[in-house]
């Protein structure tokens, strides 16, 4: 078999993938690899033609392609070898790993290093286990993305969506841009699945109804789906008496994201249970040696140029690593999810520098108090749809290291509490 | 006008398990013969959503035990009753389907059955079970022990005392199986009509006449196996003198993450099985919940069934978590004929028009129930002259992502689509996909029972696109024209501008 030794692997090559080999050539490796499925770079960027990108990183509104464009060029010009429609189907505890494409076959890559950058993956109906028929005309809300803006089908024309998650209500505005009618985006939970400014934007300014703690219970039609019905829930399930039927001639799905880490469980990379994603620590480096991982892999973001960022941050330590300058110690804090915390990156510190932690609550909280260690900071606000960044200084770190634990958590700030 | 009208010898209604393994036992002697569907696709009727399994002795033996309640014998006595039709086809068709797997190049495990035992007095049964199988000349039954049974499945719910281990179970992938047999039949010059649905049957001068959605065949002999709808084709000729009854059962595939080796059930309880299968994908079926139903279409699943058969799982391996582990969840039915139960019904109401109505399980046997058709046949007055090249052999692609590095690598190089992977959760490539389509792949549950693309853990996220392209490439028509299924079961309505120009006229 063709075996191909480089400094650097990088396995996908959406705008994680592409930051971390812009930022690994920057900071001085040669021989960087970057692997990609799909036939286009920036993963499904180019699908996301609507704007909203860049506002922290560019401080402009690009579109998902123009996002793309932009780093595909810098990454252009930057000697990195693309292999395009290539599978990877193997990693090894080994770092090696197993490709497969049209112009070299089945291949091995020796890395020195390994980023995973693979993305993630669309909950399916399967599940979540809808009741009912089995017919056509149900989609992940990414699919149907898809369909509409690169190969240029409407799936339907009376569609239900379930789940208010970003791309649902993004494809929500889309369809209802394109002349169909969106009849009703169902949420089970008492706020929207993303982020507030797409519930604004992509709902409410089309008039779009909203149908928070409700689900979907059953679908109908043999061929093609002909409907749904629908019934409102609270905490101990689905409300007696309060289905109803909608007809639709489609269903999309956006129930959430799952990090695809098919390759990491295969060479032996330690997952965390709440992120679904690898347990790195803040040079995002997992368990084994020389394997990073950063991007939706390791966590579902919500903003791309958060996922710009991180890719950033894998290459930059990627290098480091290839250099033998990765500093740390002998020893680790391991970072804690406490009250309120859903989820929290990375999972244990190792090194000497300040540390971003990224977070995301369990309930959203007014008046919120964010507690990590001894240090607290105040929010207005935060809520289960963003992801909040905040760094724990090494110097606020130092009395964490004999314990070797830190946790953090998020509730109402005390003043409220005074009365009782 | 009048049609010009097919003529054949022999007419076999329904494609599934059993019509397709009685076509390709006909198809070894000089007779000319017609496999009628009216799916798109052959073996998606009952066959399709069934339990998968070739039963071995004890299954048979067993679920004799739910019929026991009514009679005054011991369970000994009971139990040693003469095998019925369907328990003799049963065993004699188990090994037929080893011998066939090398020929059909499909597919077969034997992941053998453990029965668990909740108590001393299920234990005490199975030993009874154990006794008369072995009487019966079933080999190689063991009687396990809790030691015995954690030993067979190391996860298995300590509740369990012991159980009964019966290594001759077997596992297949019906659709499949359906298709090897549909397929080496056509090559053998069945004739496979498939979207033809018949409508109406008479007799006249010494032939069937059979009216169907796509023309008219006239046969000298007709068989009728239409599973579910045999009840219907028999009232055709006016000798609907029985019906089919069925259960709806639901069912759930789940992700094996080493759980189980073996089929695992209880002692079957009238209406609930609870088994968990490893499927010849390596993944895991429950089956599953029993309704008594009286649509047959509607195979949609309930909030209730799905409920239930998720309490399976954890009861019989409390590691599994059927929430986290599900891949899919689907309904299938059990049917029965009224006139013989719980037996098969084959008799011919009328010269030369066999009825195959059959019962709960339908494709251990149907090995055998072909070569018994074939004789009924004959007796009848088909005359059987074997041909001298009949060829027994199907020819298939192994998977692409199956074979060793170096056969792959040959295989890109002469062939570049098999580099392209278009489906990341079981690696299938595109050139799988274009050969699907050129031996009769047209919608994309074709697409997805042939090449597992979209049977994986995104369900068809990744490859629908891109299967859609290849499909209408290949078929040289709009993606709009392709269906999930068949019938009104179109994937996609319109190109993007189309609504809003609608609107603007």
């Amino acid at each position: 078999m063709f075996t191909k030794e480089v400094d650097l692997a990088i396995i996908g090559a959406g705008p994680a993938g592409i930051a971390a080999a812009i930022s690994a050539r920057k900071a001085g490796v040669d021989n960087i690899l970057l692997l990609e499925r799909a036939e286009n770079l920036g993963g499904l960027l180019h699908q996301c033609i609507h704007n909203g990108f860049g506002l922290h990183y560019f401080k402009e509104d690009l579109t998902g392609p123009e996002y793309a464009e932009r780093f595909i060029n810098k990454l252009s010009s930057a000697d990195v070898e693309l292999c395009l429609n290539t599978m990877v189907t193997h990693l090894y505890p080994d770092r090696s790993i197993i490709a497969i494409n049209q112009e070299r076959g089945e291949f091995k890559i020796s890395p020195r290093t390994v980023v995973l950058a693979m993305g993630c993956r669309e909950r399916s109906r399967a599940s979540i286990g809808i009741p009912g028929t089995r017919p056509s005309g149900i989609f992940t809300a990414g699919l149907a993305q898809r369909l509409v803006n690169v190969d240029g089908y409407l799936p339907g024309r009376e569609f239900v969506i379930l789940g208010s998650g970003d791309i649902g209500m993004i494809m929500a505005r889309r369809l209802h841009l394109e002349g169909a009618k969106v009849k009703a985006v169902v949420e089970v939970m008492p706020h929207v699945g993303g982020l507030i400014r797409n519930e604004v934007q992509c709902l409410h300014d089309f008039d779009i109804p909203l149908l928070l703690e409700h689900t979907v219970t059953e679908i109908y039609g043999n061929e093609r789906i002909e409907g749904v019905k629908i019934a409102q829930v609270d905490r101990d399930g689905i409300v007696k008496n309060s289905e109803r039927s909608i007809d639709c001639d489609c269903l999309l799905l956006s129930v959430g994201l799952i990090p695809e880490n098919e390759l990491s469980k295969e060479a032996g990379v330690q997952l965390d249970n709440r992120t679904s994603g690898p347990i790195v620590d803040e040079f995002l480096q997992t368990n084994i040696d020389g394997i990073f991982a950063t991007g939706n892999v390791l966590q579902v973001y919500d903003l791309v140029d958060n996922v710009t960022l991180a890719g950033e941050r894998a290459g930059k330590n990627a290098a480091k690593y290839a250099a033998g300058t990765l500093k740390k110690q002998h020893k680790e804090i391991k970072v804690l999810s406490g009250e309120n915390i859903k989820t929290v990156t990375p999972q244990k510190i190792v090194g000497f520098e300040d540390v971003e932690l990224a977070l995301r609550v369990q309930q959203p909280v007014e008046d919120a108090e964010l507690i990590v260690g001894n240090y607290s900071k105040k929010y207005r606000v935060i809520s289960p749809t963003e992801l909040i960044k905040v760094v724990a200084k090494s110097s606020d770190l130092e009395t964490f290291w004999e314990s070797g634990e830190i946790t953090v958590s998020c509730h109402k700030r005390r003043k409220d509490k005074v009365n009782g | 006008m009048e049609e010009k009208a097919v003529e054949t010898q022999v007419a076999i209604i329904g494609g599934g398990i059993a019509g397709a393994a009685i076509a390709r036992e006909l198809s070894k002697y000089k007779v000319d013969t017609c496999l009628i569907e009216k799916e798109v696709s052959v073996g998606c009727g009952i066959t399709k959503g069934s339990m998968a399994l070739v039963h071995g002795g004890i299954a048979y033996l067993s679920s004799r035990i739910i019929k026991r309640m009514d009679s005054d014998l011991s369970l000994e006595a009971f139990l040693n009753q003469p095998l019925n039709v369907k328990e003799r086809l049963g065993e004699a068709g188990r090994d037929m389907y080893f011998e066939l797997a090398p020929l059909l190049n499909t597919p077969i495990t034997r992941p053998g059955r453990v029965m668990v035992a909740a108590d001393q007095e299920q234990l005490e049964l199975y030993k009874v079970i154990k006794k008369v199988a072995e009487a019966n000349g079933v080999k190689d039954i063991v009687i396990l022990d809790r030691d015995g049974l954690r030993e067979k499945e190391p996860l298995i719910n300590p509740k369990f005392i012991g159980g009964i281990y019966d290594p001759s179970e077997a596992a297949i992938f019906p659709p499949e199986w359906v298709r090897a047999f549909t397929e080496n039949a056509r090559d053998n010059g069945v004739h496979v009509f498939l979207d033809t649905e018949v409508k109406a049957i008479k007799e006249n001068n010494g032939y069937y006449s059979l009216k169907t959605s796509n023309g008219l065949i006239k046969a000298e002999f007709v068989v009728n196996a239409a599973g579910l709808f045999a009840d219907e084709i028999a009232g055709m000729i006016g000798k609907g003198d029985f019906s089919m009854f069925f259960y709806k059962c639901q069912m759930l595939i789940l992700e094996n993450k080493g759980y189980i080796q073996h089929v695992i059930a209880r002692l079957p309880e009238p209406g609930r099985p609870r088994m968990l299968i490893p499927t010849t994908h390596g993944d895991l079926l429950v089956a599953h919940s029993m309704d008594q139903s009286t649509d047959k279409y509607d195979l949609s699943t309930t909030m209730e069934g799905l409920d239930l058969i998720s309490t399976y799982p954890p009861d019989l391996i409390p590691n599994i978590s059927p929430r986290k582990d599900i891949k899919a969840s689907f309904a299938g039915f059990l049917a029965f004929n009224t006139k013989k139960l719980p037996d098969y019904l084959l008799e011919f109401p009328e010269e030369r028009f066999l009825n195959v109505a059959l019962a709960a399980p339908g494709l251990g046997p149907a090995p055998a129930l072909a070569q018994e058709v074939i004789k009924m046949l004959a007796d009848e007055g088909l005359e059987l002259v074997e041909k001298n090249d009949f060829n027994p052999y199907r020819f298939t692609e192994p998977r692409f992502i199956d074979l060793p590095t170096e056969e792959r690598n040959k295989k890109i190089q002469e062939n570049p689509a098999y580099g392209h992977i278009v489906c990341r959760c079981e690696h299938v490539s595109e050139q799988e996909v274009v050969a699907s389509v050129g031996t009769g792949a047209r919608t994309l549950d074709d697409i997805k029972f042939r090449t597992r693309a979209g049977m994986g853990r995104c369900q068809g996220g990744f490859c629908t696109s891109r299967a859609l392209q290849i499909m209408a490439r290949e078929l040289n028509v709009s993606p709009l024209e392709l269906t999930k299924k068949g019938g009104n079961s179109y994937i996609l309505k319109c190109e993007t501008k189309e609504l809003n120009e609608e609107e603007e006229k």
